[in-house]
């Protein structure tokens, strides 16, 4: 798997995938008794607790960046970090993509017959994600599953906040629950990153950014914007004589920090 | 026991919150851990002071997620990073419900050079602030209750931790009445009627008890009067008479309202307390041409008067106070300053049923540390003294615990998480005996009578020098109430006869006379123009004092002495004349002599004996009370548990008492096989982020086995004689009726 990696200002891909694994640590710790175990509740719901195991195989040229990143070049950190994975599934955090810390209502069946723990009421303008990172003159879907008169705006921003360009608003067809996409073919060079709103809506759950022109089903968000790179190790197996490239396998641990 | 709900289910969500002045600041981790003996002296426990702080620890977490540099190790504005002296309170969420964990003060932090990782040391400060040096007089009470632990209620109140702010010169009045309705300055003149019941109630006076001040000259503007309210239902009287205008304060816990009037101009104010102690010091003060309330422990509101502030009481009254005071303070921001410092939670007292001796004297500390004399009274008496999470401070002796019932009780099985049991032999003993002081009084307090010193021989005058002489106190006797007022019998150059006075017996008198060149033997007083003669008397503490006599002007050819006139004395009764001088006389004089007493239960053979050192804390037949309990309990094998890792429990608290049960299922119905209540002496609790461990230490009071067969001993034990057995039972009642083993 590629990914991204670095400050919404320049994100750099990392080149050429080999596999990416995913790990969540546990959020418990157990304290045994002879005959009750007890489980203790180490960190809130969508801490940012996840760490991957990246595996690479690339050139000097390819990983060169990659390698800057390990040297501290680029600053202590932290970074935002998209997997491939992430950008076709959903680029936003874990805690945006459950509506931690925004929503306000319950439960709420899904379009599509599925479930969300959490949603949003009311119906007045409310920012669903922020600083989401994006790739100038790259695509981006956003979606989300809303009843109601909804209006789902994207703005696209500069690396200071300020509009890049205009906003896409898209309107709900109807007003029982249904998925709504707004999409942007080619986001503006100055663009990096967008802000996701709603407003008009009855209820709202499941927001989705995917870096493509089409929609993906829902998942739980993939991205993450405070990780560093904790450790990487490089072995050599390759040497073009003719191109003058090395050849490197690169193993990475990324981890989620804050 | 905090009396919050707490009933874990498997999951269990906590979450801690510490607070450095006020601000919440993230933790990576954080411990703190409390020992006390639970009242068994340190010798049979080994375990050091018996005043214990609250101590532990604090790592925190790094401000930012990455953190590129080390902090800067100066505080900045905005209170980071955390310096000595910052207030420190720990919370624990549960359940929507918050337990306090400590409170207390953060020591010096380090801060690691390579991590910049902050940790801190905390403190609940209890140690520090019984570091202040306490002298605390020698006393016979008279008309009063007064226990043994009078003496520690009173080093506490010195520290700032009692009902009243600390006794200073500026006090004209003052009475703690915790531990004994005796006073510090001034007197009452009737007993009122002590109450010391329980915690959760402080020692307070009945009705309308009378205060009696004496006359001093005034040294600042404003007087102020102040009680305690000792709980929620009693309303506090306060009340003043200066230069004939009565000002009383009336305080009703349930309303929270305030009065304050006057016997000349009527009702002054009504106000609303508003402050958030559950036990307020309520508190008023006439300044020049004002009189005012204070509504809370930092705001005040007046009333325009016209009583002149600065005569000085004629007297009081008060009527169910708990600690009364009236002081005199040179400006508002200095009593604004008295009362913020006042604790909103003054140290508590569990009572003691073994102690039922209204005692009648004390013997004194000086210059000492007020952790020394709580060390030597929990030594003496089986007390233990602690600050509680919320740094309530808590004083009881061991008897108040082992009457306790227990407030929760765990089964073994799902609350234990290791640990190990001894049966320890060490700790049985054979014989305990207590060896103490007792009090032998001499006088009745009424006035200067008994005599504390008096020289066997007339000493003669050096004419070229002040003539100096230092008298101390024998070890074992205490002098109360001395005279210092050494007056000359006669001194005719200044116009001083106190001949009359001296006959009478009452207060302190020296002479100084000269032999008759003429009539051997006849010693004269001094003649008017002749000689200039002066003598005082400086007391120097509590157990010595100095005396000079001075012969300024004299005629060289005569010899001078300290002694009684024999001539021109009519008015003197024949055993006084010639007598040596000085004669001091006190209100009493107390002889403390050694007791022993032994305890009647007598353990094993193989047991040690042990004396414990009462001091002068306990009466004999409380010391006997005290060594049959602590025979019934230290002869007997003691089940202990070694540092208990538990779930963690924020309920618990030292000295509370609870039970731990073993449990089995028989046939799907569960039973309880054996149990043991125990006292919780101490306890370590540590947090890795907001995950909980706990570690207690268990005092075992009782062992309950459930099981075991009952015999026919148990049948004789249960019942004295055999008309005793209840005729209409079956003998299955009968059996399930006789009480459970009990070791």
């Amino acid at each position: 798997m590629t990914g991204w990696i670095g400050t919404p200002a320049k994100m750099h891909e990392f080149l050429w995938p080999v596999s990416l694994k995913e790990g969540i640590p546990t959020r418990y710790s157990i304290q045994q008794a002879a005959a009750k175990s007890w489980a203790f509740v180490t960190s809130p719901p969508a801490t940012r607790n996840r760490e991957w195991s990246v595996e690479l195989d690339g050139t000097n040229a390819d990983s060169a960046v990659i390698r800057s990143f390990l040297y501290g070049a680029y600053g202590p950190g932290p970074f935002h970090f998209i997997s491939e994975a992430a950008s076709l599934t959903n680029a936003l955090t874990p805690a945006q993509s459950l509506l931690s810390g925004v929503s306000n209502g319950g439960a709420v069946a899904t379009a599509d017959g599925g479930h969300s723990p959490a949603s949003l009421v009311g119906g007045g303008l409310t920012v669903l994600a922020d600083k989401v990172p994006v790739l100038p003159g790259a695509p981006v879907t956003v979606s989300v599953d809303a009843s109601g008169a909804t209006e789902l705006i994207i703005q696209p921003r500069t690396v200071t906040g300020a509009n890049a360009g205009g906003a896409k608003s898209v309107r709900a067809a109807g007003d029982l629950m249904q998925r709504i996409h707004a999409f942007i073919p080619s986001m503006p060079a100055t663009a990096r990153t967008i802000t996701i709103s709603a407003q008009g809506f009855n209820q709202l759950a499941c927001p989705q950014v995917v870096w493509a022109e089409r929609p993906s089903p829902w998942d739980v968000g993939g991205g993450a914007d405070s990780v560093i790179l904790l450790d990487g190790s490089s072995s050599f197996h390759n040497f073009e004589l003719y191109s003058r490239d090395f050849w490197r396998e690169m193993t990475l641990t990324i981890k989620e920090v804050g | 026991m905090q009396q919050l709900p707490y009933e874990p289910g498997p999951v269990i969500e906590t979450r801690l919150r510490v607070y450095i002045n006020g601000i919440e600041r993230l933790h990576t981790s954080a411990s703190w851990a409390i020992e006390s003996s639970g009242g068994l002296p340190a010798n049979l426990v080994n375990a050091g002071a018996e005043v214990r702080s609250r101590t532990g620890s604090i790592t925190f977490a790094p401000i930012q997620a990455v953190t590129s540099h080390q902090p800067l190790p100066v505080r900045r504005n905005d209170g980071w990073p955390p310096t000595a002296g910052d207030r420190v309170v720990i919370d624990a969420e549960v359940g929507g419900k918050t337990f306090r964990r400590f409170t207390g003060y953060l020591k010096t932090p380090s801060t690691d050079l390579t991590t910049g990782i902050i940790t801190v040391p905390i403190t609940d400060g209890l140690g520090d602030t019984l570091e202040r040096i306490v002298s605390l007089p020698p006393l016979v009470f008279g008309n009063s209750y007064a226990r043994s632990h009078f003496q520690v209620m009173r080093a506490l109140e010195e520290c700032g931790l009692g009902v009243l702010p600390p006794v200073n010169t500026n006090a004209i009045y003052h009475n703690g009445m915790q531990g004994g309705m005796w006073d510090s300055v001034g007197e009452k003149s009737d007993a009122g009627i002590g109450y010391g019941v329980g915690v959760g109630n402080y020692g307070l006076n009945s009705a309308d008890m009378t205060l009696r001040i004496t006359t001093r000259a005034r040294r600042h503007p404003i007087l102020v009067m102040m009680g305690r309210a000792s709980n929620d239902s009693d309303t506090l009287r306060l009340q003043m008479t200066v230069s004939g205008v009565t000002h009383t304060l009336e305080y009703s816990p349930k309303s929270k309202e305030i009065r304050l009037s006057n016997s000349s101009e009527g009702l002054k104010k009504v106000d609303s307390y508003a402050g958030a102690s559950a036990n307020p010091l309520i508190c008023f003060f006439i300044n020049r041409g004002q009189v005012g309330v204070f509504t809370s422990p930092s705001t005040y509101t007046t009333a325009v008067t016209s009583t002149d502030s600065t005569a000085t009481p004629s007297g009081g009254q008060v009527t169910r106070a708990a600690g009364t005071a009236i002081y005199e303070v040179p400006s508002l921001d200095y009593l604004a300053k008295m009362m913020a410092e006042a604790t909103e939670a003054p140290a508590k007292f569990a009572s003691s049923t073994l102690e039922q001796v209204r005692l009648s004297a004390c013997r004194g500390f000086e210059n000492t540390k007020a952790s020394e004399v709580i060390n030597a009274w929990c030594e003496s008496t089986l007390g233990f003294v602690h600050a509680d999470e919320f740094g309530q401070v808590l004083v009881g002796t061991r008897d108040s615990l082992l009457r306790k019932n227990f407030s929760t009780s765990d089964v073994l099985s799902e609350k234990v998480f290791g640990g190990s049991f001894e049966t320890n032999r060490d700790l049985t003993m054979r014989n305990i005996y207590i060896e103490g002081d007792t009090y032998n009084i001499q006088g009745n307090g009424s006035a200067a009578k008994v005599v504390v010193y008096q020289p066997d021989r007339a000493t003669e005058i050096d004419k070229t020098q002040d003539n100096v002489e230092f008298i101390s106190w024998a070890d074992d006797v205490d002098v109360i109430g001395l005279d210092t007022d050494l007056k000359m019998i006669i001194d005719a150059s200044d116009n001083i006869d106190n001949r009359a006075a001296y006959d009478d017996e009452i207060g302190s008198f020296t002479g100084i006379c000269f032999s008759d060149p003429v009539v051997e033997g006849r010693m004269r007083w001094t003649g008017k123009g002749y000689e200039d003669i002066s003598a005082w008397l400086e007391t120097l503490g509590q157990r010595a004092v100095k005396i000079t006599h001075r012969l300024a002007r004299f005629t060289d050819a005569w010899k001078y002495y300290t002694v009684s006139p024999t001539a021109g004395v009519d008015e003197i009764r024949e055993p006084l004349r010639g007598q040596p001088m000085p004669v001091l006389r006190a209100r009493y004089r107390v002889q403390w002599t050694k007791f022993m007493r032994q305890g009647r239960t007598q353990g094993p053979v193989w047991g040690q004996d042990f004396t414990l050192k009462s001091s002068h804390f306990l009466h004999p037949d409380d010391a006997q009370r005290i060594a049959d309990a602590l025979s019934a309990e230290m002869s007997q094998e003691q089940i202990s548990f070694e540092k208990l890792p538990m779930l963690w429990d924020p309920r618990k608290q030292v000295s509370d008492v609870c039970a731990l049960r073993v449990m089995e299922k028989v046939s799907g119905l569960p039973r309880f096989t054996w149990s043991a209540e125990y006292i919780l002496t101490g306890y370590k609790e540590s947090w890795e982020g907001n995950v909980p461990t706990w570690e207690g230490d268990l005092s075992v009071r009782k062992v309950t086995d459930h099981l075991a067969g009952k015999t026919y001993a148990d049948l004789t034990a249960a019942y004295a004689t055999y008309g005793e057995i209840p005729a209409d039972k079956s003998y299955q009642q009968l059996y399930d009726g006789l009480p459970r083993r009990i070791f």
